[in-house]
């Protein structure tokens, strides 16, 4: 089996598994296998080349990491502008964190909540602690590649700003909070686990994904705003809820060394940084796990009916949106898939929530007025169109469409007597917009036009045919295979950056077109009119799809 | 002869529930070295789920659990050394090559790598398999069967839990695997044979448990059962613990049901 440098970097801290009682050799055999694993792509039914590609899932990690590092070139012009040190990586460890904890929601809580892989090892002389040290360093190696990856260039231009003191504290500081994301969202999941149980537990882990999405995108609007309250020129004035913000934890240490300040409570965050994650951690394995891994077996227990639902209202958008009977099941077939597959809400709930929440961030963004004025006056009158950067973030949710749990349940689509299977991925992405997109997209508009008036709903319609031309091509781009026919692979995000780029560039120039227009009701109209025929043309041409070019991608 | 009469299994009084469903209510059972024993039960009896607490994947349960004389919930992993399991749903890392797997089990039970590979190599030829350096997802279901039974073996233990180690075995195969489990019996290893297969399980168990609604309802070998309960097979004896007689009436309305497509 292939060696693996992390594993080597890792050997170096062995004393550390050892001292708390982890079985180190058992450890890393177990992490060889799955690193391993990590590298391949389970072939699926539908492929008929047996020919296994060894290089994709690494590939999609590795994109993950250099679109990482790319960011990090934006992260990094925040610390090309004047400010103190403290200001600097309290805005570069809070945007770090909120990146972090949202990874790790999407793409390793469904390693964290793994219940199978138990069958396999505990039936081995494998103890419990070192099951769990293995996951849990499993998700860190992950975790800290993306944290390095995020804050590759503020860590070159603090170094060459600040000097090589900057640089040993930032690079353990990464190490820290990689640790304190694990912990803290392992937390969380055992305060969910501590009071549900059963099927409804696997809602609630997605509702919670929402509610910490939440947090976290309005949370880290006051790491900004530490400074605003202060004096003008920027000098920090300690509050008290600072206590709260793990960035000024991490932050603290710069504010001392290197900006000079040596007011006690620098200091006292300080201290923070280093015991805050050590004793997360410490609480998270004496006590958490334990508790967890017991409670964790409710996931296995499928007691109880799945509601059903109003079948009729189902029956009756199905029937009005699909002409097709094959279309139409695989409409309804969707629409059930998606509300059963655990892994897949994992991964798109979140980027749900944030279309909600991301236009609300932006209205109060630098802006004193109060709420009202804001709606009413703010970006010249036209707020409303801030639902582009909601249109954006519902798209994504196509993408995870072609993947399931029940990878396996894909042979049907050969077995049954399917001629078109354009048909069937047409099915697919009306059922998932019907289901995710369309809902979503309907509440916001309606709180907009409740607060707006009529006059927006011209802009409202021109933008939710924006969003049905961007799902169709994200989904057009995204997903070559049949629906629900891959299995979910770790680091799943990194294949979906080419898509995401271009889509983002579709929407970006759709909105700007609109922003350039919307003062004139005639060029709106006639903006929507050509959208709708676009629509048309788009919907009747995406699907001649032949069987050949569907398993050139499973 | 004396250590033959100890149990090298003993469990009593086991509860086990899922939220506040009940599986297992209060199981109580004595298994001594060398048998073969035939673990029966309709779907949902607690089967799996009395070899799963046994092997130390399930906790939360009451009651005691000892496995050569050592109670399992003291922490203590070293029992696992000694024991095998095949589990029902084939259950294994498939992106991984048989080699791979059988290496990383062999680092686990801290076998001797170049031995270890030697031996397995030949215990899959002698199933007929020669892919020992494929992925395991290229497997058909019955090549991840022998797989799966010569990983249970590769350490040598002295009980082995065998959950449906039947399914997707070709006949012959199925030949070999009943006569490894008489030798492995007289050998002195102790078999927990969990299945639905009646008629095998009549002829290789030494003693059959009967589980229904979470307890043991019969227990002895095939011979007695058949003389408490004056039914000539195995199949008829299941029926008749677990209270069915239906079968003719609901397979006519399967049958009419199924006709009503034109």
């Amino acid at each position: 089996m292939k060696e693996f440098t992390i594993l080597k970097i890792l050997d170096k801290f062995q004393s550390l598994y050892k001292k708390s009682g982890v079985n180190y050799k058992t450890m890393r055999m177990i992490l060889q296998i799955k690193l391993t694993m990590d590298g391949r792509r389970v072939s699926s039914v539908m492929s008929k080349n047996k020919k296994i590609d060894e290089s994709d899932d690494k590939n999609n990690y590795i994109r993950l990491l250099l679109f990482n590092a790319f960011l990090s070139l934006f992260i990094g012009l925040i610390m090309m502008n004047k400010m103190p040190a403290l200001k600097a990586v309290n805005i570069v460890m809070g945007i770090n964190l909120f990146m972090m904890i949202s990874l790790m929601i999407s793409d390793f809580s469904s390693v964290l909540l793994d219940v199978k892989e138990k069958n396999i090892l505990l039936s081995k002389p494998i103890d419990s602690k070192t099951f769990n040290a293995a996951k849990i360093t499993h998700i860190f190696i992950y975790l800290i590649g993306i944290s390095l990856s995020l804050n590759l260039i503020p860590l070159i231009i603090g170094t060459i700003k600040y000097g090589a003191l900057f640089f040993m504290i930032f690079l353990i500081e990464n190490i820290l909070s990689a640790l304190m994301v694990i912990a803290i969202t392992a937390l969380l999941y055992t305060l969910v686990l501590r009071f549900f149980d059963g099927e409804k537990l696997k809602d609630i882990i997605n509702y919670f994904q929402i509610f910490l999405a939440f947090i976290f995108a309005f949370g880290y609007q006051l790491v900004g705003r530490v400074f605003d309250m202060g004096s003008l020129k920027g000098e920090y004035v300690p509050q008290i809820w600072h206590v709260l913000l793990p960035s000024m934890w991490f932050a603290a240490p710069f504010g001392i060394l290197i900006d000079g300040n040596r007011q006690p409570f620098l200091i006292f965050l300080c201290v923070l940084a280093i015991i805050g994650p050590i004793i997360l951690m410490t609480f998270y394995i004496k006590r958490v796990v334990p508790y967890f891994e017991k409670n964790l077996q409710k996931l296995n227990d499928n007691g109880g009916n799945i509601s059903r639902g109003s079948e009729n209202r189902k029956e009756f958008i199905a029937a009005l949106v699909c002409k097709d009977n094959i279309e139409r099941s695989m409409f309804k077939f969707t629409q059930n898939m998606i509300s059963t597959e655990r892994n897949f809400k994992l991964k798109v709930y979140p980027s749900l929530a944030m279309a909600v929440f991301l236009p609300v961030i932006f209205m109060f963004m630098d802006r004193g007025e109060s709420f009202w004025d804001n709606i009413q006056t703010g970006y010249g009158g036209k707020i409303h169109l801030l639902m582009y950067i909601s249109i954006l973030t519902l798209c994504f949710c196509t993408a995870y469409i072609n993947n399931s749990d029940s990878y396996k349940g894909a042979f049907i689509y050969k077995v049954l007597p399917i001629e078109n299977p354009g048909i069937i991925l047409k099915g697919a992405i009306k059922g998932t917009i019907f289901k995710l997109i369309i809902p979503v997209y309907l509440l916001e508009a309606m709180v907009f036009l409740i607060l707006k008036g009529p006059s927006i709903i011209i802009d409202l319609a021109a933008m939710l045919l924006a969003l049905l031309i961007a799902s169709l091509m994200y989904f057009k781009i995204s997903n070559k295979a049949m629906p629900f026919s891959l299995k979910f692979a770790t680091a799943d995000s990194g294949k979906l950056i080419g898509p995401g780029i271009i889509t983002f560039m579709i929407i970006s120039v759709l909105a700007l077109i609109h922003i350039l227009i919307r003062n004139n009701v005639i060029f709106v109209g006639i903006y929507a009119l050509v959208l709708l025929v676009v629509n048309v043309i788009l919907w009747k041409t995406s699907f001649k799809v032949s069987w050949k070019d569907i398993e050139k991608y499973s | 002869m004396v250590e033959r009469l100890d149990s090298i299994i003993s469990i009593k009084n086991l509860r086990m529930s899922y939220g506040n469903k009940n599986v297992l209510n209060g199981i109580n059972l004595e298994i001594p070295r060398g048998q073969i024993i035939g673990y029966i039960g309709t779907n949902g009896a607690g089967k799996s789920t009395t070899i799963k607490i046994m092997l130390g994947i399930l906790e939360g349960y009451e009651g005691t659990v000892e496995i050569f004389g050592q109670d399992i919930s003291n922490g203590s992993i070293e029992y696992k050394k000694k024991i095998g399991y095949v589990p029902e749903l084939a259950d294994i890392y498939e992106n991984l090559t048989a080699f791979e797997y059988i290496s990383f089990l062999g680092g686990i039970y801290e076998l001797d790598q170049e031995k270890l590979i030697e031996r397995a190599t030949k215990l899959m030829n002698l199933f007929g398999i020669s892919a020992i350096y494929s992925r395991i997802s290229s497997y058909s279901k019955g090549m991840k069967q022998k797989l799966l039974i010569i990983c249970s073996l590769i350490h040598n233990p002295d009980i082995l839990f065998f959950d449906e180690p039947l399914s997707g075995l070709d006949a012959n195969s199925v030949m070999v695997f009943k006569e490894v489990m008489s030798n492995l019996a007289k050998s002195g290893k102790t078999i927990f044979y969990s299945s639905h297969i009646m008629d095998v399980v009549e002829k290789v168990s030494d003693r059959i448990l009967l589980l229904n609604d979470g307890q043991i309802v019969a227990d002895g070998s095939f011979e007695e059962l058949k003389n408490n309960q004056k039914e000539g097979s195995l199949e008829e004896i299941f029926n008749d613990l677990t209270g069915f007689n239906e079968h003719g009436n609901i397979a006519k309305e399967f049958i009419s049901l199924v006709e009503e497509v034109e």
